[in-house]
Formats: C-alpha cells, structure tokens, sequence
C-alpha cells in the first residue's frame, strides 16, 4: 500500500518550489539543537541532573514525532501515549528477553526494537483511525488509546501489576566501549537518538509522502480529487509517528528502567499535546522547545507552587487563544522584529504591551496562588507571600489587589495593542508606497 | 444468575444509560451545532455535581438542583462567548484545544477549591428510604428519582425540540445558519443558549449523579471518555443514536458487574481446568480474566468494532 502512495506522489507535477532539507533562517536551530546536545552535560554533569536532560531529550522526540501528526498533517491525537508506553514496554521485554538468553545486544539499537513495534502497531492503529480527520481522529484515538489501557490491566504479565516492569539496562552487558551503568552513557544513546529522529523527520517532510501530509492538513478533499488516498496518506504519517513515540518510549525505559502503564495512559498523552502546542506546531523544532520548557517546568515549577498545573492550563489556553503559532512564532517574531530595523520605532507600545501584560499576569499569579492557599492548602495558614507581597486569604484587599491588576492590566494590554498595531499600520504605509 | 439480580441489572441498567443520555444529548446538541464535541462537557457535569453539593449544604438538595444547573449553564454560555467564539477563526482543531484546554483548567479549579479526596455528598434525607422491595431486596428511592428526573428532562428536550417555535428555530440554525439569520434571529445567541442549556443538562446530571457516583477530581475524566464512545457509536450528531448507544453502555456496564464468570469458568463447563501452560503467559494471563474485569474495556471495543463495520455510527446520517 505504501508503494502506491509514494508512486502516486512521485508521478504528480512537482511543486514550483523545489524543497529543500534546509532553508536559510531554518539552520539556526539545527545548530543551536548540537550546540545545547554536545555543551549541556558539560555544565551539568551530576548524576540527577544528567537523568533530567536524558528526560528532556526523550520528550523532544516524543514531542517531534507528535508533531508530524499535529502540525504536519493537521490530526489531532489523544492518544499518542499508547504508542510511547507500547514501545516502551517492547524494549523492556526486549532487555528481559536478551539478558535472559545471554545474547548481548547492543543496548543503543534496543529503542530500534521499540520503534518497529510502534511503528507495526501504528499501522494497524493508524488504519482504524485514519477514515476521517478533524474530530473524528481525535475520538477515535481516544477510545483507541483508552481501550489499549483499560485493557493493560488484563494482561498482568505484560504490562505487570501495579508497579510495572523493572529491569536493568548493564544486564545487556557493555558495547561500543560503555557498560551503560551511568546516566551519561544513557544521554549518549538520547542524544544520538534525538540527531537522528530529528533528521529522519526532517527529511521526511521533503518526501512526497510528507509533502502530501502538508496537502491533507491543508485541503483533503482536494488531495482526494488529485487522485491519492488521504486515508493512505493520514495512516502513514500515523505510523511513522507512531514508530517515533516507541522510539522516545524506549529511551524512557532505558533512562529509569521501569514501565507502568500510566506511561500510556491519557496523563501522558496530554503532556506531549500540551508541550508540542505550547512550543509551537508551525516551525519544525517548535515541539523541542516546547518539550524543554514544559518539562523544565514541570520539574522546577512544582516544587515552587501548588499551582504549577493551573499554571499549565492557563498558558494552554493562552496560546490557544492567542499565539496559535507556539512559543516558537513568539520567537521568530522578535527575531523578524530585530532584523526589520523598525525595532526602535515601535519600542514604546512594545513596552507598553509588555508591562500590561507583565500587570494582568501578577494579578493572575496573586488570584491563582490565592486561591490554592485558600482551598486545596487551607491547612497551611492564610497567610502568603506571593511575588514578595506579604498577602493573607482571609483579607479582601488581597483578593482585590489580584482582581485590580488582572483587570487593569488587561485594559491597559488592549490599549497598547491597538497602539502598536497603529504604529505599525504607519510604518508599513511608506513601505507599501514605495513598492508601488 | 437469578431473576432477582436480572431485574436490579435491567432497572441500574436503564438508570445509568439516562444518566449517559443526559450528557451525551447535550454533547450530541452542541456537536451538530458547531461540529465540535466540546471536550469539557464532562467538566461540566463535575462542576454540577461539586456545586450540588457545596449548595445543598446551604440551600438544601432541591433548590441546588435549581440553582447548580443554572449556574453551570451560564458557566458554560460565557465559555462560549468569550472563549470558543474568539478561537472560532482558528478551525475546528483551535476549538478542541480550546475546550480541551477549559477541561484542564475545570479539573485543576475544582482541585483549588475543594481539594483532591472525594466529597461526602450525601442522598437527601427526603429521598433516603427504600421504594420498593422487590425479591426480597430494597431499591432506594433516590434511583427511582433520578430515572424520574433524566425521564423527564428527556420528554422535555424532545417536546421542546419537535414541538415548539424554539426547537424549530434551533434546529433550523444547525443547518441554515445564514438563512435563519437572515429570517431575523440572532444565530450567535442561539449558539450561545444551545451551549449553555447544554451545559446545565450536563450540569443537572452531575448533581443527580453526585450522591451516587463518587463526587471527585476524577470523575469527569472517568466518563468523559465513555461519552465519546456512545456520541460516535450512536452517531455524530444523532440524538436518537445517541439514547440508543447510552442505554447499550449503561447495560453493558452494570451487567458486566453482575456476572462473575471467568474465561476459566467457561472452560470449567467443557472440564477443562487448568491452563494450558505450553500457550505462554499471556494465554495464562486471559483464562484468570473476569467479566468484572472486562467490564470497562467492552466500550472501547465497541468503538473500534462500530468504526470496523459501520463507521457512520448506530444511526448516523454521514461517515
């Protein structure tokens, strides 16, 4: 079936830009990417800290292969977890299985075992979800994703009881000069592992299967009319997908050494949504970024606040609402925004915008934390310090304060929107003459 | 099984799969309406169930199944007003983040609120005795008023809409938005008032259910996804598909308690005892498998049989 897709796709007109693996203003991530790989267990080399990175690569991945359903094709999945956690617990086995029969296999190709089980799956699972799009998809997956759950619990010896599946990753013995006891030697396979699946899915958005992934997003029933299956198409890219997230699952595996089955439960598939949209579904290494801020914020954040999952929501919403390109865009704009020259002609609303916004988000911190001290952490005393401010639940002008400024600053980020929208209606204006 | 545990199953049976149908045909409502299924509807029904019981300590349980609805229903009008219309230009998959997103932010505030562990709301004491004995074994009353109740409400929805001047208007924005805007009705606030009611539907499903089913974080996400098995295997946007598919599920479930065989029994009948071990672990892993146990999967497994061999749903028009 694969075959007709890609013959199909070859024999159509080539697109009138001809793609490259590379654009210009797209090699400043890649290189930014190696730098942070190669420099970053440099500056961290404790033994937690390495697990934390080998953390963050592995929801890179998970977050890239996510994105190539997601921003590539336009699907929106639930349940991308199952994938994660299938591929995950296939290289567990795998491990149990070769330390059992003594073969030593080499532990780096064991994510490989993980992936092709994912990806195998990921056809079947693709093939049953793929029928339609849009919101159809999203159901499917999540009853696909649920049914794999609900169902891990009859097979004890499979995904294990409550406590999951241990193994240990030095039983494989050493290869390639490491015997796989220290975090470093795992952040060596993650890091391999994150160069490659970043390239592979780079490349892949270069092949007319992937070209056609952007047409289906795009316009399916006009890939339709074209001739190709968008089914085929939506499938496919749902496999290799798939095949990523087992990948990712696998490097989870190796990194604690244990799988439980809430890997592929519904908490997990909403984190990779969550990192992949924040970061932004629009630029190819948007999900990376996301991946790191999300999971640095999820370990930092949490030891700082209750809240940190409110926190979560909130900025989902917030993107959702108002930077649907991810934090990416956000970046790329201000970079846009340097070069332009017009940085210095518009720095007033700018700073405008900024500090309305930096007022209504302490109002909304206050209100947030607030209200976590009032009802889930009652036990602790109404009395808070919130952004340095000595604040208490009991008192009204606390709550005031925070409802003042989350109103105010929101009245005042309208205002300087405008203002800089203005402006730039006016910068743009001799531009436009000029062209003419 | 007795006769006696057959006739409890039909009556929790058809009492679950109205409780099912109350949330699906708000669910259902709202789906033709924008063509998205609103991912925090589940969130709704554990607002209502979280404000039946912060109420009825105060106001007591009946005026709280009033109030409660209507609050949650204006919770979920201005949702829709200043939350899914603004992200309406993105398409429908910036309005599944959305309501996705309102769903993570309902469940953390709930948390905020009353915390994490399960609330002690209580059946009414007006409500607190037992109907009928039937084989020698009570039914309380506070099931036969929440069948009473989903009753009603569904006689209610389906006179409204097949009877009344609003039903007609309603059911006329769901396919002609612009003629009927044209005709002089406000379709935005039509949206906004389906959305809402759907909303308290939900709402008032969530006080009825809150004595019975646990009142905590975690019950919106423990229904919200059988809801989107019976919406598609009913039929996206079918209400009638929608009644059917929640009884099925509601049957499904509380039968699926009752029996207590396992694959083991079946095969004790033929005088099979023991597993046999030379299939692996896994064959081992299914003969200990119960009904009890299989109970939660056979909705999904529905889902993926009714996307196999008809994936237009029970009663749907389009695939």
């Amino acid at each position: 079936m694969a075959n007709t897709v890609l013959e199909n796709a070859t024999a159509a007109p080539v697109a009138p830009e001809e793609p490259h693996v590379l654009r210009s203003g797209e090699t400043l991530p890649w290189i930014v990417v190696l730098v942070a790989l190669v420099a970053l267990p440099l500056v961290f080399t404790g033994g937690s800290q390495i697990s934390t990175l080998n953390y963050l690569g592995v929801m890179a991945i998970f977050a890239l292969s996510y994105n190539l359903l997601l921003g590539q094709t336009g699907l929106l999945s639930l349940g991308h977890a199952t994938f994660f956690g299938l591929g995950g617990f296939a290289a567990t086995h795998a491990v149990l299985g070769f330390a059992e029969a003594g073969v030593n296999f080499p532990l780096p190709l064991i994510p490989l075992i993980g992936g092709v089980v994912a990806f195998v799956l990921g056809i079947f699972g693709g093939w049953l979800a793929s029928g339609r799009g849009g919101m159809p998809f999203a159901m499917i997956t999540l009853g696909l994703s649920e049914l794999v759950y609900s169902a891990s619990n009859l097979f004890p010896s499979l995904y294990g009881s409550e406590e999951g599946v241990s193994m240990d990753r030095m039983d494989l013995g050493s290869s390639f000069g490491m015997d796989y006891g220290a975090n470093s030697h795992i952040y060596v396979i993650v890091a391999d592992c994150l160069v490659i699946s970043a390239v592979v899915l780079k490349y892949f958005t270069t092949t007319p299967l992937g070209l056609l992934t952007n047409a289906v997003r795009d316009n399916a029933e006009r890939v339709e009319f074209l001739g190709f299956s968008a089914r085929r198409v939506r499938m496919w890219a749902f496999a290799v997908a798939a095949g990523f997230a087992g990948v990712a699952g696998s490097l989870a595996a190796l990194n604690v050494e244990i799988m439980t089955v809430n890997e592929l439960g519904a908490a997990t598939s909403t984190l990779v949504l969550l990192m992949t949209y924040i970061g932004g579904t629009r630029t190819f290494f948007g999900p990376v970024l996301g991946a790191v801020v999300i999971g640095l914020m999820r370990i930092w954040l949490s030891d700082i606040t209750p809240a940190w999952m409110m926190y979560f929501g909130l900025l989902f919403i917030f993107v959702v609402m108002a930077v649907p390109g991810g934090l990416a865009e956000m970046l790329q704009g201000g970079r846009r925004l340097i070069t332009s020259g017009l940085l210095r002609a518009q720095l007033r609303p700018l700073a405008g915008v900024a500090l309305a916004g930096a007022v209504g988000f302490a109002g909304t911190v206050i209100l947030v934390e607030l209200g976590y001290r009032a009802g889930l952490d009652a036990s602790l005393g109404p009395a808070i310090r919130i952004l340095g401010l000595p604040l208490d639940t009991t008192r009204p002008l606390s709550w005031g304060l925070g409802l003042v400024l989350v109103a105010g600053g929101g009245w005042a980020l309208r205002q300087q929107l405008d203002a800089l929208a203005t402006r730039r209606h006016a910068l743009a204006q001799p531009h436009r003459e000029a062209v003419q | 099984m007795g006769i006696d545990v057959l006739s409890f199953s039909i009556l929790n049976g058809i009492l679950y799969g109205m409780l099912l149908f109350l949330l699906a045909s708000g669910l259902t409502l709202i789906f033709s309406m924008m063509g998205v299924l609103n991912f925090a509807h589940a969130s709704f029904f554990m607002v209502g169930a979280y404000f039946g019981y912060a109420l009825s300590g105060r106001i007591g349980f009946f005026p709280a199944l009033i109030v409660a609805p209507v609050l949650v229903g204006g919770i979920g009008a201005l949702v829709e007003r200043y939350g899914l219309r603004r992200v309406h230009k993105f398409g429908h998959i910036g309005e599944l983040l959305f309501t996705f997103g309102v769903a993570f932010v309902i469940e953390e505030a709930i948390q905020m609120v009353w915390g994490r562990s399960p609330q002690n709301f209580e059946v009414p004491a007006a409500l607190d005795f037992t109907a009928f004995t039937l084989f020698g074994t009570g039914y309380p009353a506070f099931r036969v008023f929440m069948l009473v109740v989903s009753l009603l409400i569904f006689g209610g929805l389906a006179l409204l809409l097949t009877r009344t001047r609003v039903g007609l208007v309603v059911k006329a924005s769901l396919t002609h938005p612009e003629m009927v805007s044209m005709l002089g009705h406000n379709v935005p606030l039509v949206f906004m008032a389906v959305f809402g009611v759907g909303s308290a539907l939900a709402g008032i499903a969530g006080v009825i259910a809150g004595p019975l089913l646990v009142t905590q974080p975690s019950m919106a996400a423990a229904i919200g996804p059988i809801l989107f098995v019976i919406v598609v295997v009913g039929g996206l946007g079918s209400l009638s598909g929608a009644f059917i598919a929640s009884l099925l599920v509601g049957f499904i479930q509380t039968f699926a308690v009752a029996i207590n065989t396992s694959v083991a029994d079946v095969f004790g009948l033929f005088g099979i005892d023991t597993a046999p071990t030379f299939l692996g672990p896994l064959f081992t892993d299914i003969w200990s498998v119960n009904v009890a146990q299989i109970g939660p999967v056979v909705p999904y497994l529905l889902l993926v049989l009714i996307l196999l061999f008809k994936p237009s749903g029970l009663i749907g028009k389009r695939a």
